[in-house]
């Protein structure tokens, strides 16, 4: 049974990094969360990629949509592979990074802005006083 | 239906389970689950209008099997 409707290669290449775009991002705005993960935060996600838009960009039985799954999962799971390398090889991070946001503390000369210009990855530990563990 | 299709939707399902593994209901565990239930529900909808019954599937099973393999890595993690 082949119901579908084939794309030109120059469009099914777009819908795919249209795709991996999104799969990079979804994962980008879930690591940059300032807090622990809401309701909110999943329902929003989920939103953006299956939101209205792919409705209205892909038509229904063509291979576009095919092509956008497959670049979501690549540009997704990519990050998180980029990221576990990193983990694996950084001196600072051990893998419970993923968990909990846990970390060596910065020493002299390295430390980390107020500003947060650099981006808080994953849920950072905080002191009861509010303030930041890391940074003090 | 195309390889490329099943393939998508595989994908999607996939990012779709993994992002609900995220997710540890603490507080009104119930209403949360129905929540990301109806999200999934949703997605899955979009999924078979766009392209079938079949692709759906596929996506379930993607999300399914994502799912388990993000919990089973966070249990792992937490054992440490």
């Amino acid at each position: 049974m082949n119901e579908s409707i084939s794309a030109t290669t120059i469009q099914l290449l777009g819908a795919g990094g249209f795709g991996a775009l999104i799969g990079w991002y979804v994962y980008y705005v879930n690591r940059y969360r300032k807090s622990e993960v809401s309701l909110n935060d999943i329902v929003t996600l989920i939103g953006v990629l299956g939101g209205g838009a792919i409705l209205a960009i892909f038509p229904a039985r063509t291979d576009l949509f095919g092509a956008y799954g497959i670049g979501l999962f690549a540009g997704f799971f990519t990050y998180f592979i980029i990221l576990l390398v990193m983990v694996g090889i950084s001196k600072s991070f051990t893998v419970e990074w993923f968990l909990d946001g846990r970390r060596k503390r910065p020493m002299e000369p390295f430390f980390i802005p107020e500003d947060k210009a650099g981006g808080t990855a994953m849920a950072m530990p905080k002191q009861e006083d509010g303030k930041s563990t890391v940074n003090d | 239906m195309s390889a490329i299709v099943i393939l998508g939707s595989i994908g999607v399902g996939a990012v779709l389970g993994w992002l609900t593994g995220i997710l540890e209901p603490r507080q009104r565990p119930f209403r949360q689950i129905l929540a990301v239930l109806a999200a999934s529900a949703a997605v899955l909808f979009e999924v078979f209008w766009l392209a079938g019954w079949q692709a759906s599937l596929a996506a379930i099973c993607g999300g399914g099997l994502a799912l388990l393999v993000h919990k089973l890595w966070r249990r792992e993690l937490r054992k440490r």
